[in-house]
């Protein structure tokens, strides 16, 4: 059985690769408040997105405050639908 | 939400959960910047024929830098505003932004060269603002239209292009321009491209909101 790529198959990184998937980027704040997950803890699964390089993180100021700008890249792009793809087999979805 | 592992059925809920929550934002503008633009420059327009109707002065035409003043300081605003709610980009707001980045900064660049022109005598040179905003500006609308699929922008930016055309083919002709047509045309073409276009796309997103 094909195994589904370990990096996707976690809900938090699932979700923030779906929301990167469907617009062209999104603040950190933005993904915060949809996947309602803690600072920290998206923090630390962006950082393992990016160093696997699904996304890319542009770190900038809006005044005074931090930003930080996640987009996700063609490898993220092409992953995502290969695990997409792996989920249907899995689940006989045409 | 954690970061643990899931079944498979889980995962495709995730996805479409992830896609329903962000798809709300897909459904481009709320449709409040192109009102607020739109009144701005019928506004401002407005309360320049009728200054030039009280002064007869020329210099009362120097009031149309209010759109460059009230414009800037609202949209610097909106944008502090946005980005402290959390910001996301989609590829409607890439394109939208690159429009009216392009049409206000060639609008700036073209101030400056009329007020250049102006130091050295040409002191009719601002009906090329108006041509500008005629014909530029009702291009970046129809193509906003075009992007956002709302036909009324489309054709408030097509009457903004004729109009334009028809003020050139007056000028070329000698015909005299008088500020009180060309003023309530440049207000008439404003509210075609941007308030009308404005209220019907905020309807339609209040509708969304609702349903």
């Amino acid at each position: 059985m094909k195994e589904l790529d370990p990096l996707l198959h976690s809900q938090l990184r699932l979700s923030v690769m779906s929301i990167l998937m469907n617009v062209d980027e999104a603040d950190f704040v933005y993904l915060k408040e949809k996947t309602q997950a803690t600072a920290g803890n998206l923090s630390v699964q962006l950082e393992k997105l990016s160093e696997a390089n699904y996304i890319s993180m542009t770190k900038g100021f809006v005044g005074k405050k931090p930003r930080t700008v996640c987009q996700v890249t063609d490898t993220g792009r092409q992953a995502f639908e290969r695990y997409v793809n792996d989920i249907k087999a899995l689940l006989n979805i045409k | 939400m954690g970061s643990n592992s899931m079944t498979e059925r889980q995962s495709l809920d995730i996805i479409t959960n992830m896609i329903q929550a962000s798809k709300q934002r897909l459904t481009v503008t709320n449709g409040n910047i192109f009102l607020f633009w739109g009144w701005l420059c019928v506004a401002v327009c407005l309360l320049v024929t009728v200054l030039l109707y009280f002064f007869n002065h020329p210099a009362m035409n120097f009031f149309f830098f209010l759109i460059w003043v009230v414009g800037g300081a609202y949209t610097e605003r909106v944008r502090r505003r946005v980005a402290e709610r959390g910001e996301v980009v989609t590829y409607t707001d890439r394109l939208s932004n690159a429009i009216w980045a392009m049409v206000g900064w060639s609008a700036l660049i073209a101030t400056f060269m009329c007020l250049g022109f102006l130091l050295i005598g040409g002191k009719d040179v601002w009906i090329m603002m108006f041509l500008f905003a005629f014909i530029v500006v009702g291009i970046g609308a129809f193509v906003q239209g075009t992007v956002i699929q709302e036909k009324c922008m489309m054709l408030g930016g097509g009457f903004s292009m004729v109009a334009g055309a028809f003020i050139t083919g007056c000028l070329l002709s000698g015909i005299p321009l008088s500020a009180y047509w060309v003023y309530p045309l440049f207000a008439l073409s404003f509210a075609l491209m941007f308030i009308v276009p404005g209220y019907i796309i905020r309807n339609k997103a209040l509708r969304d909101e609702r349903a």
